[in-house]
């Protein structure tokens, strides 16, 4: 066993994680969704990934002093190859991510805008610190955390919408001369999408009024 | 004199040189990036990174975050002057992975999140070549590891894009015209300026109507990203791909207005510092030999 070049079993696990680069939820998958997916073979394959996985742990132990070895011997690309690994690996938790910024193009977008009582614009730069950018991550971040079935179709459910809308306009930093028990805002989604005729599509939802 | 402006611009410069101007740019730059997170009260709605595992409500106290900004601003003065650099590097990596976890906690994903990263690779380099006592290699690890970071998020992000998208993901031009009028319509709700109105509207029918332009534009920002790991392997493509990466983000910046200043490119990369130091310092040598 120890006359196997390191290097070979590397370079056979790398190829052999592929798929599960590219799908990571694989990992996790447990007996019930291989079975769901592969009604015939979802056992042998569920205990074939299960396997793979603990003879990859264990060939990184056995083989701990020559990763670290290998590594010593191409420091100029060994930061490289663990930062990805982890990344691809660990996933949005700082100091890691895979930078997903535009990793799909789907065809709905949104935009938000915080309205005034007459439902006028208000610039945000006039009443808060933050841009229109940043409340769509606030918006993105809700989502991504609530259980509400989100197809970006921009008919979700009101209900959920207005816990959302809520939950956004709550993280919303404003400046210090505004006083949101004076003032109603209106936060405004608009959503934006196109149709068979190459023709822009825009749907427009109040999400939270601050007055009542 | 030909020589010595074709050192200056393909980075020639030995990394002892450039080390100092480059770590003090580097760290102004992130004390001015975390002084805002500092000073912001965080909201733990939704813990990622260092949150993540630790419980950060302890941040909620303004005292607490002062603290750590003030011992993060320490720990950067000591790095300016290379002193303790172990120590003062470790507590720069964790003060950062501590503000960015803070802001990424608050449902705010930062651009130069990747800073950390590059602060976590020098450190590696002094704790690694300190041990062995190398200190010819850890001029150079020092600047070499950073770069390796930073090629390593533009692969992550091609990475990214190839999982998400597959590998046709530069063909979809409609949703890149969608995500372009979106973009500037996220600037007109900040700004209120007009003009990004008319320049959303004029942007999302020519991509319509240029699919092929577009599709190229995508391909090329996609094989750039993707093969960012070349510059491991040649210090002199370092500066070429560096000015390249920097026009695609002029690109980006132009089209969805992205405002997005990539430091680590100007001085990991182009070294744009020593660029322009560098024939001021070559004059007074000349001067001086004279």
């Amino acid at each position: 066993m120890n006359k196997v070049k390191p290097t070979i079993i590397i370079i056979v696990s790398l190829t052999l994680l592929f798929p599960f680069i590219l799908y990571p939820w694989l990992i996790l998958a447990g007996l019930d969704e291989f079975k769901d997916w592969y009604p015939r073979f979802g056992l042998i394959l569920w205990a074939g990934k299960n396997l793979f996985f603990l003879s990859l742990l264990y060939s990184i132990y056995f083989f701990r002093v020559k990763i670290v070895s290998l590594l010593e011997r191409f420091p100029y690309i060994s930061i490289f190859v663990v930062y990805v690994v982890l990344s691809w690996v660990i996933g949005e938790h700082h100091p890691f991510s895979r930078i997903p910024m535009y990793h799909s193009f789907p065809n709905y977008a949104y935009t938000f805008n915080i309205l005034d009582n007459e439902n006028q614009m208000i610039p945000l730069k006039e009443i808060s610190k933050m841009g229109a950018a940043e409340i769509s991550h606030l918006y993105f971040s809700a989502i991504n955390n609530s259980d509400i079935i989100y197809y970006g179709s921009g008919i979700e459910d009101s209900f959920d919408m207005e816990s959302i809308g809520e939950e956004v306009f709550n993280n919303i930093v404003w400046k210090e001369n505004i006083d949101l028990n004076e003032e109603c805002f209106k936060l405004e989604r608009i959503y934006l999408s196109i149709n068979e005729s190459n023709e822009l599509v825009t749907k427009s939802k109040i999400l939270y009024e601050s007055c009542y | 004199m030909k020589a010595a402006i074709k050192d200056c611009f393909l980075n020639r410069n030995s990394a002892k040189e450039i080390w100092p101007l480059t770590k003090v740019l580097f760290i102004l730059y992130w004390l001015f990036k975390i002084k805002s997170m500092a000073y912001h009260v965080p909201e733990i709605d939704y813990p990622k990174g260092f949150c993540y595992v630790f419980d950060c409500n302890i941040f909620f106290s303004a005292y607490a975050r002062h603290f750590l900004f003030i011992l993060a601003v320490t720990a950067a003065i000591l790095y300016i002057f290379e002193k303790f650099m172990i120590p003062s590097l470790a507590l720069i990596s964790l003060s950062s992975i501590i503000f960015f976890s803070l802001t990424a906690s608050n449902g705010v994903n930062h651009i130069n999140s990747f800073m950390s990263g590059i602060f976590i690779s020098q450190l590696i380099a002094y704790i690694y070549y300190a041990y062995h006592k190398n200190y010819e290699k850890l001029e150079q690890s020092r600047i070499q590891f950073s770069v390796q970071v930073v090629a390593a998020s533009y692969t992550l992000a091609a990475l990214s894009k190839l999982s998400n998208g597959g590998f046709n993901w530069f063909m979809a031009s409609d949703g890149f015209a969608l995500q372009i009028h979106k973009s500037l319509l996220l600037s007109f709700s900040t700004t209120g300026d007009p003009a990004f109105l008319e320049k959303s509207d004029w942007l999302f029918n020519f991509v319509l109507q240029h699919p092929g332009i577009t599709q190229f534009m995508l391909l090329t920002a996609l094989l750039l990203e993707f093969f960012a790991f070349l510059v491991l392997i040649k210090n002199e493509l370092k500066v070429i791909y560096g000015w390249v990466l920097i026009f695609m983000h002029l690109g980006i910046l132009y089209l969805m207005d992205i405002h997005y200043f990539p430091i680590h490119l100007y001085l990991f990369f182009v070294n744009l510092p020593y660029l322009i130091i560098g024939p001021f310092k070559y004059i007074f040598n000349q001067s001086r030999q004279d």
